[in-house]
């Protein structure tokens, strides 16, 4: 298709106009915004902070615990056996081993069963 | 009649002013607040220039601002320097053709010009209602080729399409203007046809 020189010409001088706002007007109208923009390549610090909680949230639900492991079935504490009288304190090693422990100072006259 | 020159500055002296124009574009990725208002300064007038083509007179400098902004924004995405004036180019120009096609391809009739007497020369021709019969993206590929005078390849990385379809669009834009330019004369200030191609 052939050039039009009337349109090119006239679209040459039609877009040589200035524009209304000045360069420098428009450089300074750029930095008043700018003001109120965060740097593009400034860390994001809520999307840090945000990243951060979530991180220190995941771990805490995540990893294990800290506080010791259930005591096995047979290993009951001592202070927590019921005892059966005075002295003596029956726990079970499993459904069918029963343990009794007698809690007698050393030099008692009850003895473990 | 003298002629008029390219609204561009003289691309033989490019490589001079691309290097400046790299260090400063590397001081505003560091973070140089000053820098960007500065590179923005020097590309005020053919910004505007070529967003009147796309958007018209009223929206253009808006459209440029809010493009200069836009740019700031990603200025991080920018891996060339040297790079900066078709990478800015292509952030203003889709900006305006977005703009442009949510305005729609034709002025409101309270908003078409007063018929304007029969043109004899060049600059008697109502440019910017030309142009406003032209599809955004013509409008734009028009600008960039008879103003700026990019190669159908620069154009076509600015406006984000292969270089076959800048010179298709050039084409139908041609083809439009042959079609309006007699009525030019006669001062009809509203279209008798509907545009070719005016959709893109």
């Amino acid at each position: 298709m052939s050039e039009d020189p009337r349109f090119d010409e006239a679209l040459r001088r039609w877009a040589a106009r200035p524009a209304r706002t000045t360069p420098a007007e428009a450089r300074e109208r750029l930095a008043r915004r700018l003001e109120d923009e965060r740097p593009s390549n400034a860390p994001r610090w809520g999307a840090l902070a945000a990243a951060l909680v979530v991180a220190v949230l995941g771990a805490w639900w995540l990893l294990p615990s800290s506080s010791p492991p259930p005591a096995p079935v047979a290993a009951t504490a001592v202070a927590d056996l019921p005892l059966l009288d005075g002295s003596t304190a029956l726990i079970y090693l499993d459904a069918n081993t029963p343990l009794y422990i007698s809690l007698t100072p050393p030099g008692g006259k009850d003895q473990q069963r | 009649m003298s002629e008029i020159r390219a609204v561009v500055p003289d691309r033989s002296d490019r490589a001079d002013a691309g290097l400046s124009e790299a260090e400063e574009v590397g001081r505003a990725i560091r973070g140089d607040r000053d820098a960007f208002p500065r590179l923005a300064e020097g590309h005020w007038q053919r910004l505007v220039s070529l967003a009147r083509s796309v958007v018209g007179d009223l929206d253009a400098e808006d459209a440029v601002q809010e493009g200069l902004l836009l740019a700031w924004r990603k200025l991080s995405t920018l891996r060339d320097p040297g790079a900066f004036t078709p990478w800015l180019t292509r952030i203003v120009v889709r900006l305006c053709l977005r703009r442009a096609r949510r305005r729609g391809p034709f002025l409101p009739l309270e908003e078409a010009p007063e018929p304007a007497a029969p043109p004899r020369g060049p600059e008697d021709l109502d440019v910017a209602r030309l142009l406003r019969q032209l599809a955004p993206r013509q409008r734009a590929v028009m600008h960039l080729t008879v103003v700026e005078g990019m190669t159908d390849g620069e154009i076509g990385r600015s406006l984000g399409i292969a270089a076959g379809s800048v010179r298709a669009h050039r084409r139908r834009a041609r083809q439009r203007l042959q079609q309006l330019l007699p009525e030019a004369s006669t001062a009809s200030p509203y279209p008798s046809t509907t545009p070719s191609g005016a959709t893109s």
